[in-house]
Parts: C-alpha cells; structure tokens; sequence
C-alpha cells in the first residue's frame, strides 16, 4: 500500500513497463473523474447558493463558497491537465523528437519533393510533408486527430451533468421542506395529509432529471470512449522507400506502432476517394464514394511494449492506370493510406495517412508530345446561340 | 464559318479542362487566344487555323464514378449582333482506366503483386 501511495505520489502509477491495458483506461476514467466532480461541485456550489440565499447558510457563508468554488476550479483545472498529459504523452512519438533534430535535412527533403508540383496543374498542394525517416527515406505525417469529438462530448457532459445537479438540488431542497413539515405535523398530531403537499414538490424536475441523469452518464461514455481512442494506443509510424507516389510504381513500406496493448488486429489498407460537393436548393451537400481499395498488411495477436515498437516492412503497387490526385473548386480525388487497429477492450482505431500520386513517370517524359492540334475548320455549329453584350 | 467572316468580330480558341458529374462543375483553362477583326491577323478568318499548345501532365481525362474530367478545345465565336456561336472539340489526355476496372487490381492475388515488386515482408521491434 505504502509502495502504492509512493509511486502515486511520483506520477508513475499509470506507467512502467509492467503497464497493463487496463491502467490506461484507469487513467483516463480516473482523469474524466476527477473533472467531472469539479464540474459537478461547482455547480452544486452555485446552485445551493442560490437557492439557499440567506447569509447564515452553509453554503453561502462567503469564505466557505470561495473555498468550495477554488476546490471545484482546482479539480477542473486538475482534470484537464491530465488528459492533455495523456493526449501530449500518447501523441508525440520518439521519431518525431527525433525528426526535430535532424530539421536542417528535413527542409532540403521537402524542398526537393515539392519542386514538380509546378508542372503538375489541378494536384493539390502537400498539406502535411513528410519528413525523414528512421529506416526508410520518408516518414508520412498522419492526418491530425479529430478532437472535436472529444470537446463535443466533453461541452455535453458538462452542460448534462450540470442540468442533472441542478435538479437534484431543486427536488432535494423540495424533499427536505417536505419532510420537515410531516414533522412538525406528526409532533402537532394534525399532520396535513401526504397529497395535500404534493403540489410543493417539483414533479417536472423529478421526473426531467432520470433522463438527463441517463443522457449524461452516456455523456461521459462518450467522452471517455473518445479520450481512450486519443490517448489509448500509441502513435503510428508509415515510412516509404520514395514520396510522393507514381502511378504504377511499388513502393516499399514500414509500419511501426508503439503502445502498451495486446492488438488483435493491424490493418493498413490503400484507398482512392472521389468527392464532390454540389449544392441542393440552399444546402451545400459532399458526396464521398470510395472507388478503390486494396488491403496492403494484415496482421494479428501483436504485443505491444513500452520501449519496443513493432515493426514491419511490406510492399505496394499503386495501380498501373489510375487516376492521380486531383483537387479543383468542387471535386478532388484522393488517396490515403488507412491504419486499422483493434485491441481487446479498446475502441477500434483509424489513423489516416493522405497520400499524394503523382500521374505515371511516362507521362512527365512525355510533355513534349502531348500537342493540342486541331484544325479551326469547324463542322456545323451545335451549342446555342446566346445574345451577349460585345 | 469563312463565307460569314464580315459578321465575325471576334474569335477565341481555348484549351480547357472540365469537371463533369454529381459535383459543381470547374474549368480549368490551359490556353487561350482571342484575335479581333482589328488585329493584324483577321485576314485570317477567311482560311483554317491551327492552334498548338504543349499540354501538362496533369489532370488527365478520367471517366470516374461520381466525378468525370473531360478536356476540350473551345472555339468562340463572336459576331457582329453580339451573338457567340461555341464549339466543343473533345480530346483525351493520358490514359486513366476507369474505377471498375481498376477495382479488378484489388482483387489480384498477393503473390502476383510480389511478382512486380520483389518480395519483402519482414517484421521485429524498433527500438
């Protein structure tokens, strides 16, 4: 116990290397807690106050409502410092420290992959260059985490939670009025009858508050579900032999994933979307339809452990005769390198790695050739005649 | 067209590319050229012309499932009562297999896509 009490006290009894996959979710569950009982005391704090307005209340003897308020503002500020630990510590990974250090070379890299997009029209820029790798040249970026999951379920959380203490506070203020009157009745021995005050309780709160008692605990389900998908399983690394990709060309690939789990399954997968965007009446609507997909790695039963990533190498064709990247007003094409993992207790995981394909190399040897030549010696005119201001 | 070259006042000839399909539609112009009947050419209205442009790599023609690129050559022409008269000339640029036959590639066998490539598939630990 006392070992316990001191490994809590130097932060390190959610780590080691004896780690298991259910001190993560501890730790989440524990850092979503302790916010939560923040939220909820700080609300409570306010709410009694208002309720119980007379100066020699409890609650709102001035020194003691300060105190109550720093407490649940430090439990908050507490709560929230430790799952941005949790996110900073799980998102940042060794290779990344690592790319800093060698940020000179990586500038030359990026110069050097981005000076063809001049001659490639309608290919759209690199949002996220890659960066030098540790085994292969390049080191692809993934696309950044979505946490507005994450702040949308914590913001309904907060505001579920605190409509819940509210009301809890309302009925039980109610309750207790209630109860002190059945007293004072009994002791007269001419207590008024129990229906006869139920026009006091406030029914609609009662009943309002199941629920949103039920909404906000599926609340921060949500949240923490979405806390454990950030912070659960460490970052994936996706190094290639060459970048950015040509249409038909393979490409060798190595896939690092670090973490502290048992993976069921690891998946990386190639896929081409094509998205438009059109407008129907006043809306502006996206269609996204997936057009190719092709499963490049599979594998199952990894362990993962602190200090040792896996890793493995395989390989990929882009398919010979597809269509390259393509970004306009309202279409683009795009290609993007999926990441699947699965680990027992643990929310399925998706990293996404947006790729760039480049048209065939033929294609760049051929510019010469390509010539627009036709004749102006037009047939009969088809398209409409239309009156213009000239 | 060249019996009518007394209404013609102006003529534009473009090379342009165009997205078709569920999406808006955008346009690309690779070339253009627009001569008037004051210019030093408009003797040449009265016989056939040519245009010649080098065109890129990309966007090539694709015939996808929601989204199409088309490329064209368009030649306005603009008469005298300010009516314009178009023509499309379509033309592929590059070869791009459309997105069912490309679906065949994702149902080739593993060891035909190591035949092209070499194979490599090893695993361990980084430390």
């Amino acid at each position: 116990m006392l070992r316990r009490i001191n490994l809590f006290l130097r932060g390190r009894l959610f780590s080691g290397s004896n780690r298991r996959w259910w001190a993560g979710v501890a730790e989440a569950s524990f850092a979503g807690f302790i916010f939560f009982l923040g939220v909820i005391l700080f609300v409570a704090s306010l709410t009694v106050a208002v309720i119980y307005g007379s100066p020699n209340g409890f609650f709102v003897s001035g020194y003691q409502l300060i105190l109550q308020i720093v407490l649940a503002l430090s439990l908050v500020c507490l709560g929230t410092y430790w799952i941005a630990r949790l996110i900073w510590d799980f998102g940042v990974s060794a290779d990344r420290r690592g790319a800093l250090a060698t940020r000179a070379s990586e500038l030359e890299l990026v110069q050097d992959f981005r000076k063809p997009r001049t001659k490639l029209p309608a290919i759209p820029a690199e949002r996220l260059p890659p960066r030098p790798g540790r085994k292969l040249k390049f080191r692809l970026q993934p696309s950044p985490r979505n946490v507005w999951g994450l702040l949308t379920s914590a913001a309904f959380s907060i505001v579920l939670t605190s409509t819940f203490t509210i009301l809890l506070i309302i009925v039980i203020n109610a309750l207790q009025n209630r109860t002190s009157q059945w007293e004072t009745g009994i002791q007269q021995s001419i207590g008024p009858s129990r229906l006869s005050s139920l026009p006091d309780v406030p029914w609609i709160a009662a009943v309002l508050s199941l629920p949103i008692l039920a909404a906000a605990f599926w609340s921060i389900y949500l949240f923490i579900r979405q806390l454990l998908k950030l912070t659960g399983i460490g970052p994936t690394g996706l190094e290639v032999s060459a970048y950015p990709f040509q249409v038909g060309e393979c490409y060798r690939f190595g896939i690092s994933q670090t973490g502290r789990v048992r993976l069921k399954l690891l998946d990386v997968s190639l896929v081409c979307h094509e998205i438009a965007t059109y407008d129907e009446g006043t809306d502006i609507r996206t269609e996204n339809r997936e057009v190719f997909s092709k499963r490049l790695f599979r594998r199952r039963g990894i362990m993962l452990r602190r200090g040792q990533a896996f890793y493995s190498e395989f390989q990929m064709q882009i398919p010979a005769g597809a269509m390259h990247s393509f970004k306009s007003s309202n279409n683009r094409i795009q290609w993007k390198i999926i990441v699947v993992a699965q680990a027992k207790n643990w929310p399925r995981l998706n990293r996404n790695f947006t790729v760039l394909v480049h048209p065939a190399d033929e294609t760049y040897q051929g510019t010469g050739n390509h010539v627009a030549n036709p004749s102006l010696k037009s047939g009969p005119s088809r398209n409409s005649t239309n009156p213009v201001g000239f | 067209m060249s019996n009518d070259t007394d209404q013609i006042s102006a003529i534009e000839a473009s090379v342009i590319w165009k997205t078709e399909g569920k999406g808006g539609e955008d346009i690309g112009v690779h070339f253009f050229e627009r001569r008037n009947q004051k210019s030093p050419a408009s003797q040449t209205f009265q016989e056939p012309q040519k245009l010649s442009t080098l065109l890129p790599v990309s966007p090539l023609t694709y015939d996808g499932e929601i989204i199409k690129i088309r490329w064209c050559v368009r030649v306005r022409i603009f008469l005298e009562g300010g009516v314009q008269i178009t023509e499309d000339c379509h033309f592929q640029l590059g070869k791009v297999v459309c997105p069912k036959e490309l679906k065949r590639f994702s149902d080739l066998d593993e060891s035909e896509i190591e035949k092209e490539c070499g194979g490599v598939d090893s695993s361990g630990t980084l430390d």
